[in-house]
């Protein structure tokens, strides 16, 4: 039992990480069909960012926010400068949001260096819970309820808001939107630094599970990519489904076939692309 | 009589294919300007170039007395043109009402609001909080109408807003073009439905292979048996 819920835990932890960056993922997709494969190196930059910071004597919170800040301004100026022309043209911005990646990787190695950094959360988050024999770190809960609040933030805003139902309405149909007089482009760049904003900001936050090194943003990717294929493209609500199927699914994967780690994840993947292509809460293709 | 939309002489293309060859149109305000003619001719390239989906190559497009063919279409819905499209293209994803409150977008004061449209269409007040992929044809063309009205435009450009319909929701249709005529809004109205279209008409213009072959009287039409033979196959 206790093994159960000591992986449970861990897998909900790193799936709300997940989350972060593929909520990004997904409706950056949905909305201007671009595949920003960048989305994990903004989480590795703000990671570091917000390392250097609390190196420097920052508090954890502000120097995660200002990761975020940071990934998201070099986003707006990737956007603005590139990427912007090719929306609904994913085979350029892929090639796009590739070699920003490789950039940004070279870039971090050549600020940082190779050496892996383990990052410690904030003192009073640095204990266990101990339960009898089941014993966890407080930070999982710490970040699994960050994300929930951040994923409940995202879903109020598509919901609640105008602007929201102006991004519903473009995902549906771009060309009816703009000749309703919506400028959609506005909601393009709004977008597409949201999405930058909340995985720069969950690289110092997620630090101390997944540590940051050099190629931690390659092996993310993959791993954002199933959470979007099983959740559904453009869906935001299969974004955070997915992130915690494919967070258990990877804990469970890891403790019981440790040599097959890597491949457990896919095993939801193949299903899906079998039974329901669309993903759990995508619309027909 | 002043021209609320004037088209002058524009050129349209889908890639190669010249679809629009030197179209040109009227349309006064407080008018039904119909655009007839057979399946393919171009009639909803007029109304997409007129919105800027498919900008015109050459030519010019003036509105309310400003050029409009250069601008993006979301600068020319704000300028007053509402667009009820073909096909009508309800978001799925947005309920009833804010399929309406994103009509609003463009901000422009005048007699339309929420509360207005519902007394218009007293069913969508009652469908309000269903999706739009839940809606009947006839709600879905109520919807695609009030989303347009929403934004307090000068023009109305519809597109086939009978395709589809019940005769009795036709007739509903008719009546409720009518009313939006007394409200002073000019309507340029794309249709199949000849009888339909001349009932409401003030003027038309017949489109052929890209050309405009004929614009006057609706009343001609009528009279003009060869007219409707080689140019509308009826």
């Amino acid at each position: 039992m206790q093994f159960y819920i000591q992986n449970a835990l861990g897998g909900l932890a790193y799936g709300s990480l997940l989350f972060l960056i593929a909520s990004g993922l997904t409706l950056i997709f949905g909305l201007m069909r671009i595949i920003n494969l960048a989305q994990t190196s903004f989480y590795l930059l703000g990671a570091y960012i917000g390392l250097s910071l609390v190196t420097h004597g920052w508090n954890f919170w502000l120097a995660s926010l200002a990761g975020g800040i940071v990934t998201m301004a070099l986003g707006l100026a990737v956007y603005s400068a590139f990427l912007h022309r090719y929306h609904a043209d994913p085979l350029t911005s892929l090639l796009l949001t590739l070699g920003l990646t490789l950039i940004l990787d070279d870039g971090i190695l050549a600020l940082w260096g190779g050496d892996p950094h383990s990052i410690s959360p904030p003192a009073i988050f640095a204990g266990s819970l101990t339960f009898g024999t089941l014993v966890f770190p407080v930070y999982w809960l710490v970040v699994i309820g960050i994300s929930f609040a951040i994923a409940a933030i995202l879903f109020l805003t598509l919901q609640r808001t105008m602007l929201g139902v102006m991004i519903r309405a473009a995902v549906d149909d771009e060309e009816m939107t703009r000749g309703l007089g919506v400028d959609v482009n506005r909601a393009f760049y709004i977008v597409f630094a949201a999405g930058a904003l909340i995985a720069g900001l969950g690289g110092l936050l997620g630090g101390p599970i997944t540590s940051a090194y050099p190629g931690l943003d390659g092996e993310l990717t993959p791993l954002a990519f199933a959470v979007v294929i099983v959740g559904g493209m453009g869906s935001l609500g299969g974004a955070l489904a997915g992130s915690l199927i494919i967070g258990l699914v990877n804990a469970f994967g890891k403790a019981l076939f440790p040599e097959l780690s890597y491949f457990t994840i896919f095993v939801p993947v193949a299903l899906i692309m079998a039974f329901r292509p669309q993903g759990l809460f995508g619309r027909k293709l | 009589m002043n021209a609320l939309l004037t088209v002058e002489d524009i050129h349209t293309y889908y890639d190669h294919s010249h679809v629009l060859q030197g179209v040109s149109l009227r349309a006064p305000s407080h008018a039904v300007t119909a655009i007839l003619g057979r399946n393919g001719v171009g009639k909803t390239t007029l109304i997409r170039s007129i919105i800027g989906f498919t900008p015109p190559r050459s030519g010019r497009i003036v509105f309310d007395g400003r050029p409009i063919e250069r601008l993006a279409s979301h600068v020319i819905a704000r300028r007053g043109i509402g667009l009820v499209p073909q096909g009508r293209r309800i978001f799925p994803s947005l309920t009833v009402r804010e399929n309406l409150l994103i009509g609003g977008a463009p901000q422009r004061s005048g007699r339309w609001n929420l509360e207005t449209v519902y007394a218009l269409f007293p069913r969508l007040a009652e469908r309000a909080a269903n999706y739009g992929g839940q809606l009947s044809g006839g709600e879905q063309q109520m919807v695609a109408i009030g989303r347009a009205l929403m934004a307090n435009p000068l023009l109305l450009l519809m597109d086939e807003p009978s395709e589809g319909l019940a005769p009795l929701i036709v007739q509903e249709l008719q009546q409720t073009m009518r009313r939006l005529k007394e409200t002073g809004l000019a309507i340029v109205l794309v249709e199949q439905n000849l009888p339909l279209a001349l009932s409401v008409a003030d003027s038309a213009s017949i489109i052929s292979k890209g050309r405009v072959i004929f614009a006057g009287d609706p009343e001609e039409i009528r009279t003009d048996a060869q007219l409707r033979t080689q140019h509308l196959g009826i």
